[in-house]
């Protein structure tokens, strides 16, 4: 009977456990180090600082290609479907009837996955969790990217390279080619 | 032997305030306060970082609220 009960309990440990492990997994708790070295924190806050810039300026690239389509003599629909490209990234001010007829569901800036990617960047502590959300940065930026150079456009095609060119270190760090401790 | 039993005991005494202090430290790292330094000498704090993301969310702005003016602008008449 006492070994019955001492089974059980161990079962039920060995539960709990596999559920903490679950739960860390699933809010990306995994991936931090939990107590990181001073070049660890040093190394991971050096690139996210860079891709942080980097970003920024793919923003600014984004809304020139954007400025760039309205004073050319193309389709409305590719006006659109560029603006519509920049806003899945970027978010917007306020979700009005107008943008979400022409765009479908747009989030806010505050709820942008560029935004909550970058929010995460502040607080990388580890190279892991700094590649993890690199990923996401990257996931959220090429689509544009892929707008604007599938846009059949070639001026649109070029700032769609040069958009990709300026998120050349980002690459490299997703990659590993960037020391990270 | 009486002085390996007294640095045990010393040891023993001063634990929970070695302990404190690394536990403080880690804290410290965790939030910003103690900030890393690279082996070239350049410190790059939270706040250095934090900053970084200002500009980004000051530019973000910008550009949605251009390109939903923009996407306005062409729309405004079409009912």
């Amino acid at each position: 009977m006492a070994k019955k009960s001492k089974k059980k309990w161990m079962v039920a440990v060995a539960a709990s456990f596999g559920l903490a492990v679950s739960m860390a997994c699933a809010t990306g708790k995994a991936v931090t180090t939990a107590n990181p070295t001073t070049d660890q924190v040093q190394s991971a806050r050096v690139l996210a600082k860079q891709v942080l810039a980097e970003t920024r300026a793919g923003l600014k690239v984004a809304n020139e290609a954007g400025n760039l389509v309205k004073q050319l003599p193309i389709s409305v629909a590719i006006k659109d479907a560029v603006d519509c490209a920049v806003l899945k990234v970027t978010g917007v001010p306020q979700v009005t009837p107008v943008l979400t007829r022409v765009c479908g569901d747009l989030v806010t800036e505050d709820k942008a996955p560029i935004r909550i990617a970058a929010q995460k960047l502040v607080n990388v502590t580890a190279c892991a969790s700094l590649r993890t959300t690199v990923a996401e940065v990257l996931g959220a930026i090429d689509p544009l990217m892929n707008k604007l150079k599938e846009a059949g456009v070639p001026a649109l095609s070029a700032l769609g390279v040069s958009l990709d060119a300026i998120f050349a270190f980002t690459r490299q760090v997703l990659a590993g080619g960037e020391p990270c401790v | 032997m009486r002085v390996a039993f007294d640095i045990i005991k010393e040891i023993i005494r001063l634990a929970p305030v070695i302990k404190g202090t690394v536990d403080s430290v880690r804290e410290a790292l965790a939030t910003g306060k103690l900030e890393a330094v690279t082996p070239q000498g350049e410190v790059l704090t939270r706040e250095d970082v934090l900053a970084e993301f200002d500009k980004l969310v000051a530019v973000q702005h910008q550009v949605a609220a251009d390109r939903a003016q923009s996407i306005e602008d062409r729309h405004r008449d079409d009912n």
